[in-house]
């Protein structure tokens, strides 16, 4: 799919979920309750990815491509590969950027930038520290569903803005920030792998 | 001149002697200062700029910090109004000059906007002049002004794909040139290892010195009173807390209970002595006044040569004690009265004197202040015992009577030459012993021991992120410009060894002298750059209009004169706050930065003006250096003694003299090396002690012949001293265990000594 029929897409599915989606609160009606147990399960999960970032001043949107992994007890860890290889960690001490040297530098949690500490929880559904900064809606259409996360205060609204989640079964399959103050943001991930656990030097590469 | 009137005469002399002395330290209690800090002990005029600097930090900067981190049970931080509340309590309190939560970002914050506005003269010269020396380096057949341009393009560009850039697009509109990136990417902040941890950190500055009493007690009690205060609200707050201040008030306490106790148990021991050894014991009362006269001598010398005197030295002094009995009992037990009593002994005792004063006077040319007070103490000390010893000398009528458990001979016979042999062998075997002796120079053993609050220190600096993984550098210069270029030296330096090392210093903040003056020219050859750099925009993609802001901001700076370069630093020195405040000195000579560089990299060339600041190590270095002196010292001391006792009593008798001495100090260090006891500074301190102690009683058994007063004055001395070497403060216990064991070996090889002449 060309960019602009990608985002004429999501801008449909924006538009049709303010329509159509249904407000979700805690606690939540059953089928978004398992739906949100499975995304937040607590098993390792692999998966590519690729990152679109639209920044205001950039006429083309910046394409980079990685590898997520996430493992519980480690947080997540976003390898880019391309166009540099760099690795971002982002757990319960904050976050820390690894470079293709394998040094690193830390950013503690109070520290860390709230795009990223809500990515983080987006990508471990941490689903009631979620629903404390945004307010939730979504839709289901058989397998496939898609959830709108709107800001309730300025300052998630500054660092994510409204958040578009679309997936199928208990897979994410794109994530889409809009920050007031920052490039848009569209993660579509693939060839998920869910259940494997990684090797312990697996774990040192890509965990803290 | 009738014994009468010889007798009003000294007790005229000695009541002066009291009322001079108590006086002047009437005068001293209101304008001297007794210290407890272990850097007093230090030289201030250190030669090596690195140590001085070392105890500069040390004294001057950190040692007026308080750390004060707040928890509350659970996993969660405390609420941020408690935490206010707390800073708010103490911001109040004048016992503090400043107070800072450091887990609010308002500090990094002011800084970080006033880098921001003042970039294009902060960060822009040393911009301009790397990207020149790449120009020149590449020679690219265009323009500087295109290249730098498309250069600038190319670098946001890159910039673009990396993690970060994704929270500094607003930064990246208003500077496209990245300026500030790097410090927003690395912090310019202290240390932060604290990820996760949930408590609440607050950073405080004293503002009294924490040796003083304003630097105490206020202090603790606005503490106790700001944790009540938020215990109104959250009664499960836990305030802990470390300070010097806190270390220090611990310490004189401990020095105060543990004085007292061993000086009351020296003088049970003493009594002891003395009862088993005199008749009508009471009439040792007599040795009272020359023991005071002797310590108020030593206390008035002490004080008018030094303003600040350190409360070791009054410790040690306490010591003196065992000396200033020695001339009591060698005056008093002489069976004689007024001045014949003052003619028999006068010889022996001036030359006791006078070798142990010239021996301790070569202390007052050291360079570690607690040898020159210690020095100074100990003359002072044995002047005035020597001269309050004969004054009262005159006031006796009778002697003191020994028992003859004191006067008698022993019964013990040795053969001459085989005692010798056997005398000779022991000192050979010690002078192995002596010779395995481990040094161990570490200033810590002049602190006084606080586990409990030491283990509270290291709880609190942990809380505050101090890390082993992570080494400061100190870089220093005469002056501002010179710090500035040896930092920069000293960061290429760095680089070059590990590209990406990560370092953050706060000087890096700032251009050198040499890219400042290259600045004016450079702006001026900048005059086409904002063209050159809208068309690269476009070029590579970008839409130039969203960066109105920087095209805006550049132009401003160009119309703004440019500060002189010592306001550079004077600008952004008044936006630092709290610990900020301590990472550079660019108020004064020395200049200097402090760098923060992950991992450890100790071998730094001596030319680049940069050490790592391991404090304690530093220390030591220097403490190890100081004991290398004072053994010179000391060996010249005793090389003095026995040219003096060469002197006075020909070779053969002066070799008799001096082995005394030589063989208590050698045998003593051979059982400590035998029985792997380290040895420091202060037992050498100790030795020097011992070996003047064991010279008198040397001197007065060759001079004198009378037993009894040598015994009586060693075995004073070896219960005193001893009692000492229980002591749990490491100067007392090292000074206690010399002392005693010179001085008890030193009666043994008098006695064996004895037994061996008496063979028929």
């Amino acid at each position: 799919m060309n960019p602009l029929r990608r985002w004429l897409f999501l801008l449909t599915a924006t538009l049709a979920l303010q329509v159509a989606a249904a407000p979700l609160a805690p606690p939540f009606p059953p089928e978004w309750k398992s739906l949100f147990d499975a995304l937040s399960a607590p098993i390792p999960r692999f998966a590519t990815f690729e990152e679109e970032r639209s920044f205001a001043f950039k006429k083309q949107p910046v394409v980079l491509q990685g590898e997520l992994r996430q493992m519980p007890g480690h947080g997540v860890s976003l390898t880019y590969t391309e166009p540099n290889r760099q690795t971002v960690i982002i757990d319960d001490a904050g976050v820390l950027m690894r470079n293709e040297h394998g040094r690193d530098r830390a950013l503690p949690a109070r520290r860390t930038p709230a795009t990223v500490a809500h990515l983080g929880e987006l990508l471990q559904f941490d689903v009631t520290t979620l629903a404390r900064n945004f307010e939730l809606a979504g839709d289901r259409d058989g397998e496939r569903w898609i959830l709108a996360l709107k800001p309730l205060d300025g300052a998630a609204a500054e660092a994510t803005g409204a958040i578009l989640l679309r997936g199928h079964r208990a897979q994410i399959d794109e994530i889409v920030l809009s920050p007031e103050r920052g490039p848009r943001i569209r993660i579509s991930i693939t060839a998920v792998r869910t259940g494997q656990p990684f090797a312990a030097a697996e774990l040192a590469r890509y965990f803290r | 001149m009738s014994p009468a009137r010889q007798r009003l005469l000294a007790r005229l002399g000695l009541v002066a002697l009291f009322a001079a002395g108590a006086a002047w330290l009437v005068h001293f209690a209101r304008v001297g200062r007794i210290s407890t800090d272990v850097l007093a002990l230090l030289p201030k005029d250190e030669h090596a700029p690195e140590l001085r600097l070392v105890r500069q930090l040390a004294t001057d900067v950190q040692a007026r910090v308080v750390l004060i981190a707040l928890r509350q049970p659970g996993n969660s931080p405390p609420p941020a109004p408690v935490v206010a509340a707390f800073v708010r309590a103490l911001r109040q309190n004048p016992a503090f000059a400043e107070v800072v939560e450091l887990d609010s970002d308002a500090a990094i914050t002011e800084l970080g906007q006033t880098v921001f506005a003042e970039r294009h003269h902060l960060l822009l010269p040393a911009w301009l002049a790397e990207r020149q020396r790449r120009y020149a380096a590449t020679t690219p057949g265009i323009p500087f002004v295109t290249w730098l341009a498309q250069n600038a393009v190319a670098d946001l560009d890159a910039f673009l794909v990396r993690p970060e850039a994704a929270s500094l697009q607003t930064l990246a509109l208003r500077d496209p040139l990245l300026l500030t990136a790097p410090f927003l990417q690395k912090g310019i902040h202290l240390p932060d290892a604290t990820a996760g941890m949930p408590v609440a950190r607050v950073w405080a500055r004293l503002a009294e010195s924490p040796l003083s009493a304003g630097g105490q007690e206020p202090v603790f009690s606005a503490i106790a009173m700001a944790t009540s205060e938020v215990r109104k609200s959250a009664p499960e707050i836990e305030v802990l807390w470390t300070g010097v201040n806190r270390l220090a008030a611990a310490s004189r306490e401990r020095i105060q209970k543990e004085v007292a106790f061993l000086n009351a148990a020296s003088v049970v021991a003493v009594l002891g002595i003395t009862v088993l050894l005199l008749r009508r014991p009471w009439r040792a009362l007599h040795l009272v006044p020359v023991i005071a006269l002797s310590l108020l001598g030593a206390w008035t010398s002490v004080t008018l040569v030094f303003s600040e005197v350190h409360v070791l030295v009054l410790v040690i002094g306490a010591l003196l004690c065992g000396v200033a009995i020695d001339y009591g009992f060698y005056l008093f037990l002489e069976p004689a009265a007024g001045m014949e009593k003052v003619r028999r002994v006068i010889r022996p005792l001036l030359a006791s004197c006078l070798t142990t004063v010239l021996g301790f006077s070569l202390l007052t040319v050291s360079d570690l202040p607690l040898l020159r007070q210690t020095g100074v103490f100990v003359v002072g000390g044995l002047v005035a015992a020597l001269a309050g010893a004969l004054l009262y000398a005159l006031q006796l009528r009778e002697p003191l009577e020994e028992r003859r458990l004191a006067a008698g001979r022993t019964p013990l016979r040795l053969p001459r030459r085989p005692a010798l042999i056997a005398g000779g062998a022991i000192v050979l075997l010690a002078a192995v012993f002596a010779g395995r002796l481990q040094w161990r120079d570490d200033i810590r053993e002049l602190e006084i021991p606080a586990p409990a609050l030491r283990a509270d220190d290291r709880r609190v600096r942990t809380l505050f992120g101090e890390s082993a993984q992570r080494t400061l550098y100190l870089t220093f210069g005469d002056t501002l410009t010179e710090a500035r270029q040896n930092l920069a030296v000293f960061l290429d330096h760095l680089r070059a060894q590990v590209p990406d090392i990560s370092v953050a210093s706060l000087g890096e903040l700032f251009p050198t002298a040499a890219e400042w003056s290259a600045f004016p020219a450079q702006r001026a050859g900048l005059a086409d750059f904002p063209t050159a750099f809208r068309a690269a925009l476009e070029e590579h993609g970008f839409e130039s209009d969203a960066f109105a802001g920087f095209f805006s901001d550049w132009q401003a700076a160009e119309r703004t004169p440019l500060p002189a370069y010592d306001q550079l630093y004077a600008g952004i020195d008044a936006h630092l706050q709290g610990p900020l405040r301590q990472l550079m000195h660019a108020d004064g000579s020395p200049a200097w930065f402090l760098t923060a560089v992950d991992g450890r990299n100790d071998a730094i060339p001596r030319e680049l003006a940069t050490f790592p600041v391991h404090q304690l190590e530093s220390l030591n270095e220097l403490f190890s250096r100081y004991r290398r002196a004072a053994l010179q010292l000391s060996l010249w001391g005793v090389l003095v003694l026995i040219g003096i006792l060469t002197v006075l009593y020909r070779s053969r008798r002066a070799v008799r003299i001096a082995g005394v001495p030589a063989a208590a100090c050698l045998i003593t260090f051979g059982l400590f090396g035998a029985f792997g006891q380290t040895v420091n500074l202060f037992h050498l301190l100790g030795a020097f002690l011992g070996v003047c102690l064991a010279h008198d009683y040397a001197i007065f058994t060759a001079e004198n012949g009378r037993p009894a007063a040598v015994r009586l004055s060693a075995l004073t001395t070896v219960a005193s001293f001893g009692v000492l070497s229980f002591s749990q403060i490491p100067v007392i216990h090292a000074l206690g265990l010399t002392v005693s064991g010179i001085v008890i070996v030193a009666l043994a090889v008098i006695e064996l000594d004895a037994c061996s002449r008496r063979t028929p």
